[in-house]
Parts: C-alpha cells; structure tokens; sequence
C-alpha cells in the first residue's frame, strides 16, 4: 500500500494510489492511514485532505473507515476533506449522505 | 462461448471475496457496455456476500457462501448463505434512507448501496437474487 503525503502549516494531503477502497484492501489502507490520522490528531495541523483522484471504487467497509477517520478529526476540531472523487464514487458518497457531513469536493 | 451460468462455494472469510471479484470481473465485466453499470454490479454483489459471511454466517469459516450467476437478457446472481437471512429487516422502508440521529453510525450502509445500485433486487431468508441489466 502506497500512499503519497504532502505536508504543509495547515493541512496533510493524502493520495491514494489504489483504484478502490474495499473490503479486499480495507486492512492494508487503514494500517497506513492510521499513523497520519494519530499524527494530525496530536498536533496542529486543521485539516486532513484525503486526494481520491485514482479511487473509482468504495464500497460500505470504506465508508465506515472514513466516517471513523471524520469522527476522530472532529472530536480535535479538525476538518476532513475529500477532493477528486470521481461520478460512481461521488454518487456513493450521496445515496449514503456522507456529502451532507464531509465536505466533498 | 462464455458459459450461461456458473456458481462458487467459498468459505465465511472475507478474505475470500477477492476470490469471487477476480471471477465475476472475468466472467462478467466483458458483457457490460457500460462500465459504471458493472461497478454497479460489482458494489452490489461485494455488499451482498459481504453481508452473507459477516451477518449471515456469522463469519463462522465451517460456514459457506455459494454464488450463482445466470446469463439471460439480464445478469442474475443468487448468493446464498447458511444463516436466517436478514429479509424482513432488508424489506422495511426506512432502510433506504438515513435517520438524522444515525447518520454518523459507521454501519448500516451496504443495504442502501444494494438497493440503490441494482435493477432489481429480492431478499429471502437465506439468499439474495440481484438482476443487472447488461445490454
């Protein structure tokens, strides 16, 4: 699992490199999520921004993991963005009302 | 020729689910003219057999999922599981939308994805048949 992360006073940005965010990879993305969500939680940055770009796929254990990750950032008054996403996943992210809480982009 | 039904047994690990997304992928995916209604498809039978290891058996591994699908005017895939089904709370109404008080709950979502983005979807006490318009 392959993540590319740029930095910067106010903001991680995070993109993904996999096509899809699924039961079949869930375990491999949250094992290298995780250090950054703890990182951005124990320190000053405001926002993590999640670069979905290559995602064409996020089924419901992928939803799950990102309403988890905005909970975390939310209980430090951090925000959670996605941008890039693409129609079929942006679709998703509507029937599921995820884009009523996260801002989506 | 592709054939015009087959069917596969794995065993309740969702480890297993890639198996049967490599064989749907290569069985299936070529039918399509539309890519989006495939990733249709593939979100809708990912949530079904997901549903079928975790909720139906328990993700007891003693436990199988068989998959059926048959080609016909449309795409029609049977997945079958050994427990008691989750049908009537599959049937109820409100589990296509969102409670105002649920709408952080991390789970609950894969029903709506499944009614959502199939044609045509029927829930049993042991199985799920999904139809997917192909052409």
């Amino acid at each position: 699992m392959n993540l590319d992360i740029k930095k910067s006073s106010n903001q991680i940005q995070i993109i993904f490199t996999d096509d899809r965010i699924d039961t079949t990879n869930l375990k491999e993305i949250q094992d290298a999520l995780s250090p950054f969500v703890l990182d951005i939680q124990g320190g000053s940055v405001k926002e993590l921004e999640l670069d979905f770009d290559s995602i064409n796929f996020i089924d419901s254990s992928g939803l799950a993991m990102i309403i988890n990750i905005y909970k975390k950032l939310l209980a430090k008054n951090q925000n959670l963005s996605i941008i890039n996403s693409g129609t079929f996943v942006q679709e998703i992210f509507k029937v599921t009302k995820l884009d009523t809480f996260i801002n989506i982009r | 020729m592709k054939k015009l039904t087959s069917k596969m047994i794995i065993k309740s690990n969702i480890n297993n689910i890639k198996e049967v997304m490599n064989w749907i992928n290569a069985d299936l995916k070529p039918l399509f003219a539309v890519s989006e209604k495939f990733e249709s498809l593939r979100l809708t039978l990912q949530e079904a057999i997901t549903n079928a290891i975790v909720h139906g058996n328990n993700s007891d591994d003693k436990k199988s999922v068989e998959i059926t699908y048959k080609i016909n005017e449309s795409v029609e895939v049977t997945i079958k599981d050994e427990g008691k089904g989750v049908s009537s709370q599959c049937q109820e109404p409100d589990i296509n939308t969102i409670k105002p008080t649920d709408i952080f709950k991390e789970s609950g979502r894969g029903i709506m994805l499944m009614k959502h983005f199939c044609d045509e979807i029927k829930f049993y006490d042991n199985h799920v048949i999904i139809k997917m318009q192909y052409k």
